[in-house]
């Protein structure tokens, strides 16, 4: 009795910008905006996914990330593999510049996948830790939409909390 | 790729900002545009305990605001608090966030100066010990009962000043309406506790000399004695119950603070010792802090084990709840060090002479910082009362 080769069922999801990205079924069901598709079009597994809200630049990212991490948790859990997780983590966000970690927020989000955006939304609530309500407009790229005397009654309310942030240099 | 980020889901937005764990952060990212402002909660109830600001005393120029000191930012920070700048207010404790103030009646009131949320306690009149109160009896309006069964009297000021020692709280009151007030009486060491919407106090019998200090631990309250015995009391139901951990006898040490530090129950102890203080035109014997001293508790013991080291944690005590807190988690703080306010001076010396015995302890190298606010000829140095660790809490 010959074993025949077990085949990974690969799912080919197509990007914003029109790349074909062929990944294990295995990581296809970590994005469970994904995984709920199929369970409710079971004879779908052969198309083609389009992912149009997320570029290729990201889905790469985020493939990389959950193959990582579905390798962590086939590995029996001790403190170092934590210890392991938490330095890819830390390495995963520290490359990207503030505008990638939002296309990624997004991306997880639409995609669906928790521990990912878990992990990008603590990443970014660090980068704009002690920063002034201006620099996160900035980091947001978010217009003051309050009138100077709405900002100011804001202020008011709580004024010490407007004081003592880092100041803007970047 | 062009994102307009006030189309966020609110969920994500939420999500967002349930990361962010200093208050002072959650605040400002509240305020960056309208749709952010109405999709984030005013109060946010995710925050872990915040580092402690340090309440100074009143001045004379800011008559109904209250100067608070900020580690993190080293700047003064200044709250509206007419409850609490009168002069004939005092505090006998702040716990999670919240001040409780005495005065020159006998209302208990608890007051969160941040949300200026308000709450009583029964009045001082309710403690089983006070057999009457009756404002036309001037200068003895509180007629008590000691343990061995004789009557004395009490006057308004005495009853504000040295009745209580400390009151602790269970929890925050806008966070759990089932909280637990326990007080230590002064003179007689006795353990009394009040629920919410209680009308009196009552004593926890058999808890008696467990009055160096009280926190609340894994839902019940411990207390300790001179020598690091701890009691042990379930206050849940109807009847307190008590239990006793018997370790051997520390000694030594003038003060002992015990200390809910992640799973480790903490005693510190304070030694003081005898300094001149030098004033203008006279000097003062006065105690000062020389160190402290902290160990651990081995329940398979049970016995107390010197710590030499906190490493990254901060333990801040005086007349607040005894709390401990990891430095990595905030700015303008160091770990292995005691943040320590004077509660004791007021009540040894009755009255208002001397520097005040505040600091941070490193238990390092043994040495003693001032705390930063105070540089050495500022006008708090002597205000009384002396300065108090208060949590900012949002609620």
């Amino acid at each position: 009795m010959s074993m025949a080769a077990v085949e990974t069922k690969k799912i080919t999801l197509r990007t914003a910008d029109n790349h074909e990205f062929e990944v294990e079924e295995a990581i296809a069901m970590e994005f469970s905006t994904i995984k709920t598709f199929f369970d409710e079009n079971p004879d779908a597994s052969e198309d083609t996914i389009p992912l149009p809200n997320v570029t290729s630049k990201c889905l790469s990212a985020i493939i990389e990330y959950c193959k990582s991490h579905l390798a962590f948790r086939a590995r029996e859990t001790s403190s170092s593999i934590d210890e392991q997780v938490r330095t890819y983590d830390e390495e995963f966000v520290k490359a990207r510049d503030n505008e990638s970690l939002k296309e990624l927020i997004l991306a997880a989000n639409y995609l669906n996948i928790k521990a990912l955006l878990d992990m990008l939304n603590q990443a970014v609530a660090d980068r704009i830790k002690n920063k002034s309500v201006e620099y996160v407009r900035r980091f947001f790229g978010l217009e003051n939409d309050y009138t100077p005397e709405e900002e100011a009654a804001i202020r008011a309310e709580n004024e010490w909390a407007f004081e003592g942030v880092d100041p803007d240099d970047d | 790729m062009g994102v307009d980020w006030t189309q966020l889901p609110p969920e994500l937005l939420q999500s967002i900002s349930e990361n962010l764990k200093i208050y002072a952060d959650y605040i400002r990212f509240r305020a960056v545009c309208r749709s952010w402002r109405s999709s984030i909660p005013k109060t946010p109830f995710h925050l872990p305990p915040q580092l402690p600001w340090l309440m100074l005393p009143p001045s004379q120029s800011h008559q109904s605001h209250r100067a608070f000191y900020d580690l993190s930012t080293k700047r003064l920070r200044f709250l509206s608090l007419p409850e609490s700048s009168n002069p004939n207010k005092r505090h006998c404790g702040s716990s999670h966030g919240w001040l409780i103030i005495l005065d020159e009646s006998p209302t208990i009131l608890l007051l969160n100066p941040l949300s200026r949320a308000k709450l009583h306690l029964p009045p001082l009149s309710t403690f089983p010990n006070v057999d009457s109160f009756n404002y036309s009896d001037i200068g003895k309006e509180y007629s008590l009962r000691s343990p061995s069964g004789g009557r004395y009297t009490r006057n308004l000021r005495q009853m504000r000043d040295s009745f209580i020692k400390k009151i602790v709280l269970s929890a925050n009151p806008s966070k759990d309406p089932r909280f637990v007030a326990i007080a230590i009486l002064n003179q007689t060491g006795e353990l009394a506790y009040c629920k919410n919407g209680d009308k009196s106090w009552r004593f926890i019998e058999g808890a008696h000399p467990y009055s160096e200090d009280v926190i609340y631990c894994r839902g019940l309250c411990f207390a300790v004695d001179k020598h690091g015995g701890i009691v042990i009391c379930d206050v849940r139901n109807d009847s307190p119950r008590i239990s006793f951990i018997e370790t051997p006898r520390q000694l030594g040490g003038d003060m002992q603070y015990l200390v809910n530090s992640g799973d480790e129950l903490l005693l510190v102890t304070r030694h003081l010792d005898l300094d001149f203080d030098f004033e203008p035109d006279q000097s003062h014997l006065v105690f000062r802090t020389k160190r402290f001293e902290v160990s651990r508790l081995i329940w398979n013991g049970p016995y107390w084990e010197r710590v030499n080291s906190l490493n990254d944690k901060m333990v801040f005590v005086g007349e607040n709840s005894s709390l401990s807190l990891s430095a990595s988690y905030f700015t303008g703080c160091m770990g292995n060090c005691v943040y320590y306010t004077d509660d004791y001076s007021e009540t040894n010396y009755g009255g208002a002479f001397g520097e005040h015995d505040i600091g941070i302890y490193n238990l390092w190298d043994g040495s003693i910082e001032p705390l930063p606010c105070y540089p050495r000829n500022s006008f708090f140095r002597l205000g009384w009362p002396t300065p108090l660790w208060v949590t900012p809490s949002p609620c």
